[in-house]
C-alpha cells in the first residue's frame, strides 16, 4: 500500500517537476516582460520610428502624407548653414567641461585639505539639485542688463554694465557660466568622495618614500580616481552635448544664432517649423556625434 | 364606476403627457446639459476673466468647461500635436493669427458658417475689414477674438515737461521726440521696442514697411522684401536702437512691458492690450501716466498698423462641437466681451462693432487710437502662406541680425530674399 503511494507520489512529483522545472525557467523572464516591454515602447519603438521617418519628408501639418525620400534630409544637411553653425556653437560649448572638472577638482582638492565636517560641504551641492529649466529662468533675470542683480553689483563696484544675454560673445559665454555653476558641485562630490577612499597603504607606503604632497596626488591619488573621473567626464560630456534646457531657457538660441546648439535646432525644425523628418534626421546625427566622441573619449582614457 | 375608471386613466395619461413635454421642452432649451468641454488659449489676463464668468455658462446651458491656458513658448506645438494626431483634447481653440493659413490649410478648423446660420449668429456685427482674413478658402474657420494692435505707449509727464505740444505723427518728429527724451543719466530712455527672435519683431516692423510702401511679396508672392522701401523701414527701426535701454538686441516682450511698468522708457511700442496694465496700481509704477498714439509713418507715405490677435475656433478632432458652438457664441456675446473689457486687469480688447461702440468702452483711453490704427491694419500673414512657420523664423532672425549690427539692412534683407525665395519654391508656389 505504502509503495504504492509512494510510487504514485514520486509520480506526480515527477510530473510536477517537469511543470515546475519549465516554469522555473520562464519565471525570470515572466518577471522582466513588464520592464521590457516599458523598454521597447519608451526608448526602442521611438528609435526605430524616428529612423524611419529621417527617410521620409514628414510635416507634422500632413502625417498622413510621408512619402520617403531616402537620403535626401541627410543631404539636405550637409547643404545647411545653420547646421555648420550650430555644430560650430556646441563645440564652443563643450569648454565648459574642462573648466567644471578643473574647477571641481580644485574643489575638492582644497576641501580635502582642510580639516571639518563634511556637513559644510554639503552646501556645495545646491545648485545640482535644481531643475536645469528653473536654474536657467532665475539666471535670466539675473542677467537682465538694467534690473538684473548681476549689473547692479558691478556698476555698485564702478564697472559698467555688461548686456550678458544681448551680444554673441557674451550671450555664449553666460551660458557656459550658468552650466559651470551648475555641474562643478558634480565633480566636486564624485572627486571628494574618491580622494577621500584612496586605500590607505599605498598613501602610506609613498609618504614614508618621502613623496611631496604633488608626488603624492599625481602618483597614488590620480591614478585612483581615473576611473571615477572617466566615467563622470563620459555622462557630463554626453549631457554637455545635447544640452537643451539651458539654452531654451536663457537665449532661445539667441541673440541671432549666436547660442543655437544642435538639440535646439533640433527642437526649432521638429516643433517650430514642424519638419518632423528633417529634425529626425538631425538628431541622428546628433547621435552618431555622441557615439563617435564617447568612443574616443573611453579610447584615450584607456591607452594612458 | 366605469367612467370613473377611465377618467382616472385619462388624467394619469394626460399628467404623464404634459410631464414627458416639460422635461423634453427642458432638455431642448439646454440640450448639451452634462457635457464637458475643453477649451484652450494663450495664458493671458483676459483667460482669467473668461474663466471667472464660466459659471454663468454652466448655468445657462448646463455645459461644463475646462479652460486649459498654455503659455506662449508651447501654445503653438500643443494645438498643433492634438489636431495632427486628432486627438480631440480639445473643444475649442484659441490660435494666433499667423497660423490660420497652417491650421486652415491642414484642413483642421471646421467650418463655422453652418454654425453660424443655424443659430442666426451676427456676423455682421464684425467689423468687415477683419472678416476677410478669416476665411480660408470661402469658408469661415474662426472668429477673431482679443484683437491686438501695436500703438506707441508715452509717458504724457515726460512729455509735457520736454514741452511737446502734440505727439509724433510722422518718423521725423519721432526721432525728435525719442532722441529729446532719452536721459540714460536720469534712468530714463526715449523708446523701447522686442527685436528678440518671436513674431512681436514682426508686428512692430511690418507697418513701417507697409507705410514706407514696402512689402514681403509681390502680387505673384515673388519676395519683394529687399527692395528699397522695405530696407529703408529695417533702417529706420535698428537707427532708433540707440534712444533704447541697453540689453535691446535680446529684448523679450515680457521685458519690453516691464521696463514700460517701471517708467524705464518714454516711449515704446506696445499690443493694445496690454493699455490695461499702465493703471493696474498692483503692477503699475506709472498709473495714470501713459497716453497712446497710432505708430508713426514717413511724410509722404501712408499711415499704417498691423493687427494681431487670437481667435475662437472648432477642431475637427473635436467630439462635442455644437456643444463648443455655445462656448465660442457665449464669449463672443457682446455682454461677455464687455464685461471681460471691464473687468479691471483683464487687458482684453473686444471686437464687435456694437461692443466698442459701447459708450463705457470707448471711455477707455487707448480705444480711439485701437480703431484708428485698426482701419489701416493688416495681419502680418495676410497671404495665408501655410509654411509661415519657417518664414516667419528667418524674417525674425533677419530682423534681429540687423539690429545686433551683424549684418547691414541691406544684406540683411537680401539674404532673407533668398531664403524666403527658396521656401516658397520648395512649397510649390512658383510653377
Amino acid at each position: 500500500m505504502t509503495h504504492l503511494c509512494l510510487r504514485l507520489r514520486s509520480g506526480q512529483m515527477e510530473k510536477n517537476s517537469k511543470i515546475s522545472q519549465i516554469a522555473g525557467k520562464i519565471q525570470p523572464y515572466v518577471f522582466l516582460l513588464p520592464a521590457v516591454i516599458v523598454l521597447l515602447a519608451v526608448t526602442i519603438f521611438p528609435l526605430i520610428y524616428s529612423l524611419n521617418i529621417s527617410f521620409r519628408s514628414v510635416t507634422l501639418l500632413k502625417l498622413s502624407h510621408q512619402p520617403f525620400v531616402g537620403l535626401s534630409n541627410y543631404i539636405q544637411i550637409f547643404r545647411d548653414p545653420r547646421f555648420y553653425n550650430a555644430l560650430q556653437k556646441t563645440a564652443i560649448f563643450c569648454v565648459a567641461l574642462p573648466l567644471q572638472f578643473s574647477i571641481g577638482l580644485a574643489l575638492a582638492l582644497l576641501a580635502d585639505y582642510l580639516p571639518g565636517k563634511g556637513s559644510f560641504k554639503i552646501l556645495f551641492l545646491l545648485p545640482m539639485i535644481v531643475a536645469p529649466i528653473a536654474v536657467a529662468l532665475v539666471w535670466r533675470f539675473m542677467f537682465n542688463p538694467n534690473r538684473g542683480i548681476i549689473n547692479y553689483f558691478l556698476q555698485a563696484m564702478g564697472f559698467s554694465a555688461i548686456p550678458w544675454l544681448s551680444r554673441s560673445g557674451t550671450a555664449m559665454a553666460s551660458v557656459v557660466l550658468v552650466e559651470v555653476w551648475q555641474w562643478t558641485p558634480l565633480f566636486f562630490l564624485v572627486l571628494y568622495t574618491g580622494l577621500k577612499n584612496v586605500p590607505l597603504e599605498p598613501l602610506e607606503a609613498a609618504m614614508v618614500d618621502g613623496a611631496s604632497r604633488y608626488e603624492l596626488f599625481r602618483f597614488v591619488k590620480l591614478p585612483f580616481l581615473k576611473p571615477l573621473i572617466l566615467i563622470t567626464v563620459l555622462i557630463r560630456l554626453i549631457d554637455v552635448l545635447k544640452n537643451f534646457d539651458l539654452f531654451f531657457g536663457l537665449t532661445q538660441g539667441g541673440p541671432g544664432v549666436s547660442t543655437e546648439v544642435l538639440n535646439l535646432y533640433i527642437y526649432k525644425a521638429g516643433f517650430k517649423w514642424f519638419k518632423l523628418g528633417y529634425s529626425a534626421s538631425l538628431s541622428y546625427i546628433l547621435l552618431i556625434i555622441i557615439i563617435l566622441v564617447s568612443n574616443i573619449l573611453v579610447r584615450r582614457f584607456r591607452t594612458e | 364606476m366605469k367612467l370613473f375608471k377611465r377618467l382616472r386613466r385619462g388624467t394619469v395619461l394626460i399628467i404623464m403627457v404634459l410631464l414627458v413635454s416639460c422635461i423634453v421642452a427642458g432638455a431642448q432649451e439646454k440640450p448639451y446639459a452634462g457635457t464637458t468641454i475643453t477649451i484652450t488659449s494663450l495664458n493671458a489676463a483676459w483667460a482669467d476673466a473668461a474663466i471667472s464668468m464660466l459659471p454663468e455658462f454652466e448655468r445657462l446651458t448646463g455645459i461644463k468647461v475646462v479652460w486649459e491656458p498654455l503659455p506662449f513658448d508651447s501654445i503653438h506645438e500643443k494645438q498643433v500635436l492634438d489636431m495632427a494626431a486628432g486627438m480631440g483634447t480639445y473643444d475649442v481653440l484659441s490660435f494666433d493669427n499667423p497660423w490660420l493659413a497652417e491650421f486652415a490649410g491642414s484642413g483642421w478648423l471646421e467650418n463655422l458658417d453652418s454654425f453660424v446660420e443655424k443659430t442666426d449668429f451676427p456676423l455682421d456685427d464684425y467689423p468687415a475689414q477683419l472678416m476677410e482674413y478669416w476665411r480660408f478658402e470661402g469658408n469661415l474657420v474662426a472668429l477673431p477674438f482679443q484683437p491686438d494692435t501695436r500703438m506707441i505707449f508715452y509717458r504724457k509727464d515726460l512729455f509735457k515737461e520736454a514741452g511737446f505740444a502734440f505727439t509724433p505723427r510722422y518718423w521725423d518728429e519721432f526721432v525728435v521726440a525719442a532722441e529729446k527724451l532719452n536721459n540714460p543719466a536720469r534712468d530714463v530712455y526715449g523708446w523701447d521696442f522686442s527685436p528678440a527672435l518671436t513674431v512681436v519683431a514682426l508686428v512692430e516692423l511690418l507697418p513701417w514697411i507697409w507705410a514706407n510702401g514696402g512689402d514681403l511679396f509681390d502680387k505673384n508672392m515673388k519676395p519683394t522684401i529687399n527692395k528699397p522701401e522695405a530696407v529703408q523701414a529695417l533702417d529706420y527701426y535698428v537707427t532708433l536702437k540707440k534712444y533704447a535701454p541697453p540689453g535691446i538686441e535680446s529684448r523679450l516682450w515680457d521685458e519690453l512691458l516691464n521696463n514700460t511698468l517701471q517708467g524705464l522708457t518714454a516711449m515704446s511700442v506696445q499690443p493694445s492690450v496690454f493699455a490695461g496694465k499702465m493703471d493696474d496700481p498692483k503692477l503699475s509704477g506709472v498709473v495714470g501716466k501713459i497716453g497712446y498714439f497710432p505708430v508713426p509713418y514717413p511724410k509722404g507715405g501712408k499711415m499704417s498698423a498691423a493687427i494681431g490677435g487670437w481667435c475662437l475656433a472648432i477642431p475637427w478632432s473635436s467630439k462635442n462641437k455644437e456643444a463648443g458652438w455655445e462656448l465660442v457664441q457665449f464669449l463672443a456675446s457682446t455682454e461677455i466681451e464687455k464685461q471681460m473689457a471691464l473687468t479691471p486687469g483683464s487687458a482684453s480688447t473686444p471686437v464687435r462693432i456694437s461692443t466698442l461702440s459701447d459708450p463705457e468702452i470707448q471711455k477707455m483711453e487707448y480705444i480711439p487710437i485701437f480703431l484708428e490704427s485698426l482701419r489701416v491694419a493688416s495681419y502680418s500673414n495676410r497671404w495665408k502662406i501655410v509654411e509661415w512657420a519657417e518664414i516667419q523664423d528667418y524674417f525674425t532672425l533677419t530682423i534681429q541680425r540687423a539690429v545686433m549690427e551683424e549684418l547691414t539692412p541691406q544684406q540683411a534683407f537680401d539674404e532673407f530674399a533668398a531664403k524666403v525665395y527658396e521656401i516658397m519654391k520648395q512649397a510649390g508656389y512658383y510653377q
